[in-house]
């Protein structure tokens, strides 16, 4: 975890020990990541929202309401059929808090791009490396895409300028 | 192979007295609201294009961004601008909330003020790092 998204967590995290901050913050994620998640699949998958909407068998307004990050009116068999219009899959879980603001912190920098299943695979042979690097106050994001040999998953701050990192 | 994402990073503008005018403004709003504000801000920094139900120029006053949350029927505003010095970096200028359609002017002269100064002064932000 980045100095950034580890500070981020921690911040709200914090703020998660009020009650009402917290069901508030809980609310918000599903209406953000619900409006986030369509709007990028759709993107990424070159649609309008009438092609959404055509391949979810709805209206267009519809699909424009669930990509309102306002709407806090979302329901299970709407989502369900987008999610087969995308051909991703939906899960719905209970998870404790903490889940809640690592992803919301994490997607920060990860996005919403969801695969769709002839992209996906069980030991997807892919792993992406996120390269977060701040540099007197600038701070860059760059993905590295690699193909894995091994499953180790490590956090690494480089302690000098320069320094090399080797991913094995 | 290598790619640079497009995820956005928020900016809080500090004012020569070294206050934190969006950060002491998130302090002043309900602990519900400020879940709304904060969670929207860290979806927006994952998203790759900001459509207008996320954030727009405010209607006559181009030059100033707002971004859009509507929580217990209440629009919060949050005003900015895009950082002219750092690539995908936004600057919260100032805290709003909208009333009867529209923000209030005070608040927007505000913000217009800020933004003037930042065009002249590069450093007078740090990364918002929703402590507020």
């Amino acid at each position: 975890m980045s100095y950034h998204i580890y500070t981020r967590v921690k911040n709200i995290w914090r703020k998660f020990s009020n009650p009402s901050y917290r069901y508030a913050f809980v609310l918000s994620n599903i209406s953000t990541t619900v409006a986030a998640q369509i709007e990028t699949m759709r993107n990424d998958r070159g649609w309008t929202q009438a092609q959404l909407a055509e391949a979810a068998g709805m209206r267009q307004s519809r699909i424009s309401v669930l990509e309102d990050p306002s709407n806090t009116s979302v329901n299970i068999k709407t989502l369900t059929r987008i999610a087969k219009a995308c051909d991703v899959a939906l899960m719905v879980q209970f998870v404790p808090f903490s889940r809640v603001a690592r992803w919301s912190a994490e997607s920060s920098i990860t996005g919403f791009s969801v695969p769709s299943f002839s992209e996906d695979g069980i030991g997807s042979s892919q792993v992406n490396i996120f390269l977060d690097v701040t540099t007197k106050g600038s701070r860059s994001i760059s993905l590295i895409e690699a193909k894995a040999t091994s499953q180790p998953v490590k956090q690494y701050i480089a302690k000098t300028p320069g320094e090399q990192i080797y991913v094995h | 192979m290598i790619s640079e994402l497009a995820g956005w990073t928020f900016y809080d503008y500090i004012a020569e007295s070294r206050r934190n005018p969006f950060s002491e403004w998130m302090k002043g709003v309900p602990e519900d609201a400020a879940a709304f504000i904060d969670d929207r801000l860290l979806k927006m920094e994952g998203l790759l294009n900001w459509s207008e139900k996320w954030a727009s120029n405010y209607r006559g006053r181009d030059k100033i961004i707002e971004l859009r949350i509507t929580f217990n029927k209440v629009q919060y505003r949050p005003l900015g601008m895009h950082s002219p010095y750092r690539r995908h970096g936004f600057v919260l200028l100032a805290g709003a909330i909208e009333k009867g359609g529209k923000i209030p002017s005070t608040d927007l002269d505000t913000a217009e003020k800020r933004r003037d100064r930042l065009l002249r002064e590069r450093d007078c932000v740090v990364p918002h790092l929703y402590e507020g």
